[in-house]
């Protein structure tokens, strides 16, 4: 398996948290979240969002009841452009 | 067991008049009702006599083809035989040769241009979408990509009038570069491929897959710049209602043509993280969101099916549909060639576990000469071409079907319903090559009656 460097957590709360808001849900510091994805809504009717945070410092989990889930993977995608094969000539994936 | 077969009969009068009457384009059949067959064999009468020449020594010349002159005919039946190896080496002392099925050879990775962008407008008919002003307009068009280059867009004749929305697209987070200015790459291919059933689609730049996206390497990303992504579509979309924002759109299509790289890039079997068979992974839950505010997202199959998958798929070909690929709400595209024949590297279904398993979809065409991208012997590939087109099908339609009364659910179905079935597909409904058949633009909007 890869070793993702960052990894996604899902929180729950009332409103739009801010960063710090969604750190301190997590009970992590905000420099372990990363500041350019920020906190993305995800169903924010059910007043639910994602941030992304260092693979290190997702929090430990419980019996339950944690406004949070996770982690979620981020894995590596790519595009599906003319393949690769062991008769062709190879080059990149356009 | 019915077994086609060759037999080989020496020359008698209704075998030389069946040939001669093929050869002058006149019905064989009453001539060679009349041969003298062995009782094994029933004779196929479709098939007309073949002059063979001379058993003798010195072999066949040109001279002994001719049906007057030959001294054996061919001719082309079946023999009842309990199973194939069963099959006698002669009948009646003449001897029988096998007259195996026979299918054309796979395009594959390597594989040249099979046709051109003009090709795939005749398959679609997108001269008759454009008669009924299915073309796009009004329609924005997600390319959720590597980057647009809209200077090699317009330089082409097909997409000469390409239109970008520059203020709609999206700047990844920590990079300068102007959307509509990335690097040639695949993501102007897709922008391409779209504008081929829809030329007065509005395309939006979102490089999610550039090599200078934060986290991503050359020609890949990761998952988490896709959310962040969708993230800013569906609050342009759906929720900021800005007068210049998406919703100035009649539609919204998104274009996926990426998957991952790889099952191992993804958590392990059973952790409930996983991404890649996990409907309740939030990039798979936020996709969700996004359908039921209106979008139509269009997802490539991947290029892991059998007999030309991608080197990268390592020899994995079943379960190969993954992650948001594998949703039911997005419609999920096989590619065929301009021929209609599958692309021997077309993922095939069913997906992954625990995902929406009678994916793909449907077919577009895919493996033709179209963007130049790549250079003039390159084609347009992968399933990430046939994606694109099946992208500006959906965006013709959408330019007189407006999602509030025709969601995307609903406009999927038809798609589904009107595909074509493929050569060599005897029965309707789903299959694992090519889904529900080769998407029909065309009979879509005369079901919709627009």
């Amino acid at each position: 398996m890869a070793d993702p460097k960052r990894v996604l957590m899902t929180i729950v709360a009332d409103k739009p948290p801010s960063l710090a808001e969604a750190a301190a849900l997590l009970g992590v510091a905000v420099a372990d979240l990363n500041e350019a994805f920020g906190v993305v809504p995800v169903d924010p009717a059910q007043g639910l969002y994602a941030v992304e945070i260092d693979a290190g410092k997702v929090p430990a989990q419980s019996a339950g009841g944690e406004p949070y889930r996770g982690p979620f993977s981020s894995p590596r995608i790519v595009p599906l452009g003319t393949p690769r094969n062991k008769s062709s000539s190879g080059g990149d994936s356009t | 067991m019915q077994v086609p077969v060759l037999v080989v009969l020496p020359s008698q009068a209704p075998l030389k008049e069946a040939a001669a009457a093929f050869l002058a384009g006149a019905d064989h059949r009453d001539a060679l009702s009349s041969a003298s067959v062995p009782s094994a064999v029933a004779l196929d009468s479709s098939f007309p006599a073949v002059p063979v020449g001379s058993s003798g020594p010195g072999g066949t010349h040109a001279a002994t083809l001719a049906p007057e002159a030959s001294e054996r005919f061919a001719v082309r039946g079946t023999v009842d035989v309990d199973h194939v190896s069963n099959v006698p080496t002669h009948a009646e002392g003449h001897p029988i040769f096998s007259d195996p099925a026979i299918s054309p050879f796979l395009t594959c990775g390597g594989t040249p241009p099979v046709g051109g962008a003009g090709e795939v407008q005749q398959r679609l008919k997108t001269a008759a979408l454009a008669a009924r002003g299915l073309d796009g307009a009004k329609v924005a068009v997600a390319i959720m990509d590597t980057g647009i280059n809209l200077a090699h867009l317009q330089a082409q004749p097909l997409s000469k009038d390409a239109f970008l929305d520059i203020a709609n697209s999206w700047v990844v987070p920590g990079t300068t570069t102007t959307p509509g200015f990335h690097p040639l790459d695949h993501g102007t291919m897709c922008a391409y491929d779209v504008l081929i059933a829809a030329p007065k689609a509005t395309l939006l730049d979102y490089p999610v897959l550039g090599s200078k996206a934060p986290g991503g390497a050359l020609g890949g990303s990761v998952l988490s710049l896709a959310f962040k992504a969708y993230s800013q579509i569906m609050s342009s979309w759906a929720v900021s209602f800005d007068p210049n924002g998406l919703s100035r759109y009649d539609a919204l299509v998104i274009s996926n043509a990426w998957g991952i790289l790889h099952p191992t890039s993804d958590f392990p079997e059973g952790h409930p993280g996983r991404y890649i068979d996990n409907p309740n992974h939030p990039f798979n839950q936020l996709v969700g969101m996004l359908v039921r505010s209106g979008a139509d997202i269009v997802f490539a199959a991947g290029n892991c099916g059998s007999p030309c998958a991608d080197i990268s798929c390592s020899g994995l070909t079943t379960g190969m549909i993954t992650g948001a690929n594998a949703l039911a709400d997005v419609l999920t595209l096989a590619g065929c060639d301009t021929a209609d024949e599958r692309v021997g590297y077309s993922s095939q279904g069913p997906s992954i576990a625990n995902m929406f398993q009678n994916k793909p979809d449907v077919t577009a065409y895919t493996h033709f000469q179209g963007s130049l991208v790549a250079g003039a012997n390159a084609p347009d590939g992968g399933t990430s071409a046939a994606c694109a087109v099946a992208a500006g099908c959906v965006a013709a339609l959408r330019t007189r079907l407006k999602p509030s009364a025709t969601p995307s659910a609903g406009l999927f179905d038809q798609l589904r319903a009107t595909a074509r079935r493929p050569p060599g597909v005897a029965a309707a409904g789903w299959n694992a090559d090519y889904g529900f058949g080769i998407i029909d633009p065309e009979a879509v909007a005369q079901h919709f009656g627009v």
